[in-house]
């Protein structure tokens, strides 16, 4: 239990130095707001358009907005594995009495944190004053907030994953441009997956990206506990499996750690 | 001759990684082919956004590619202005006797951008908005795009000549008109619609060029080609006013 202290206080400091940093805050709602305008006004064309669409645009943007609240509030961890890596600063990392990547997670969580509830107000507030708010049980906002962050975790140990495959390549972000599009096409970012190809759903339900973001969003469409359920289990295994993935390359990568000047 | 030689240089640099330069061209147009997807299942679903089909998306997607494309191999250092702004370290480019908005800009190339311009290529075969016949054409239009999209991001930074360090929020306003492109302008109404091709000209790098491949008229186009041209007079008027309020760190640097 004590050793759960430090990383404790990691995240708490994180989690403060995310919330001064106004400026990442006012860019990322920013961004948050365009994408929300964006995405308002196309699906306002396409309501516009009889019979074109079997959803109501009102839980439409709910949905869209729910997505994009967690899309955004995710950190980039890799890019800083990555410099930690190449930059040879892991060399002065290891020796310290925490885990190298227990201290990654905890940093990343605590400015997705910060993130989570800043964009949470920002996305929540501007959809509810385009639309008002969807006919849900009072019950559905908390498991909301509950699942959007469970989401939020496995996001991040995803991008560790990436991460860390800084030990063989030299740069990482290009995969994070795949995984960011994987999201955004398997996720259902900005279109439930329910107006995609059978084959498209079917190969997508095998897969993390619609449980971070579609599925979890889908809620707000049909909320259910057993859908509830079943995609906080399905979180929980990928995290799991993350989990699993970040140890065995992290062990592997250290056999091969070739410092750069560290 | 000056910026094409500081270009080439810059380019050198960024492809000398020959793995790490295939491998980000590759992912890059992976990427853009996985948004092509996306537009495909949209209008499958919708067959057309405010008069738009899948062809006019895929004209869309090969201006903004190609335009982006080249922006960040030729024009790459207009991400680093603001910093450099703030924190004093323009003193090398002044004591050059050059063009220091110039010498900015090229002092950097992004590989990612070969991507970019590789999917361009893709696309333009893909598409059939356009051919060989309006190639010319689809040429001004990337070069037009990438000098759009280059102003815009010196105007954003330049602003750290009054403000300090903004440096986050000027890469989102260029990340946001990026964003922006990738959607028909024909979406918006009223007063968004005036944004779109002013204050994030996402418009005129990618809304207009397609009006123009499906109806030509040479008023459209000089129209497009003035708006470019106040751009890149704005872009440069902005950045040599905001030069003169500019406070050296006293750092001493050398450039070659």
């Amino acid at each position: 239990m004590r050793s759960m202290q430090k990383y404790y206080k990691v995240f708490t400091l994180s989690f403060s130095h995310a919330l001064k940093n106004t400026k990442s805050l006012i860019g990322l709602s920013f961004f948050l707001l365009i994408c929300l305008v964006i995405f308002s006004n196309l699906w306002k064309v396409m309501a516009a358009k009889t019979g074109a669409f079997h959803l109501d645009p009102t839980t439409l943007l709910w949905y869209i907005a729910l997505n994009e609240w967690i899309f955004i509030a995710i950190p980039r961890p890799e890019r800083d594995m990555e410099m930690d890596l190449r930059s040879g600063k892991l060399a002065y990392l290891l020796p310290r009495p925490m885990s190298y990547l227990c201290s990654t997670f905890f940093s990343s969580l605590g400015v997705f944190m910060a993130n989570f509830l800043v964009l949470g107000v920002v996305s929540f507030g501007f959809t509810w004053m385009q639309v008002g708010f969807p006919a849900l049980p009072n019950i559905a906002w908390p498991l909301f907030l509950a699942i959007g962050a469970l989401s939020g975790i496995v996001g991040i140990l995803f991008q560790m994953v990436i991460g860390l495959s800084a030990f063989w390549i030299h740069e990482v972000e290009p995969f994070t441009w795949i995984w960011e599009k994987l999201l955004f096409a398997f996720g259902g970012l900005i279109l439930p997956l329910s107006v995609y190809p059978q084959w498209w759903q079917n190969l997508s339900q095998f897969t993390p990206f619609p449980y971070i973001l579609g599925y979890r969003s889908a809620l707000v469409i049909e909320f259910g506990a057993f859908e509830f359920f079943r995609i906080t289990s399905a979180l929980l295994l990928f995290g799991l499996f993350c989990i699993g993935a970040i140890a065995l390359l992290y062990r592997k990568g250290l056999k091969i750690l070739n410092i750069e000047g560290g | 001759m000056f910026f094409f030689s500081l270009l080439k240089t810059s380019i050198r640099a960024s492809i000398s990684l020959r793995g790490v330069f295939l491998i980000e061209s590759v992912l890059m147009i992976g990427n853009n082919l996985i948004f092509l997807v996306i537009w495909w299942v949209f209008f499958r679903e919708f067959k057309s956004v405010g008069g738009w089909h899948f062809d006019d998306m895929i004209a869309l997607m090969t201006v903004t590619a190609g335009s982006y494309g080249l922006a960040k191999v030729c024009f790459g250092g207009v991400k680093e202005i603001a910093k450099t702004i703030a924190s004093g370290n323009l003193d090398p480019f002044m004591t050059q006797p050059k063009n220091i908005l110039l010498h900015l800009l090229g002092a950097k190339s992004y590989s990612k951008g070969w991507g970019h311009l590789m999917t361009a290529v893709i696309l333009f075969f893909l598409g059939t908005k356009t051919t060989l016949y309006n190639l010319p054409l689809l040429l001004i239009f990337i070069l037009n795009g990438s000098l759009v999209f280059t102003s815009a991001g010196v105007i954003a930074h330049s602003l750290s000549f009054w403000l300090g360090s903004i440096e986050t929020v000027s890469k989102k306003y260029c990340d946001s008109i990026f964003l922006f492109v990738h959607y028909p302008v024909n979406i918006y109404s009223g007063f968004l619609q005036v944004i779109m091709f002013t204050l994030f000209p996402a418009g005129i790098i990618g809304y207009m060029p397609v009006q123009l491949f499906q109806n030509f008229t040479w008023v459209y186009f000089l129209v497009l080609e003035a708006s470019v041209l106040s751009f890149v007079a704005l872009a440069f008027s902005v950045f040599y006013r905001g030069l003169r309020r500019y406070e050296s760190s006293n750092q001493f640097g050398i450039r070659f």
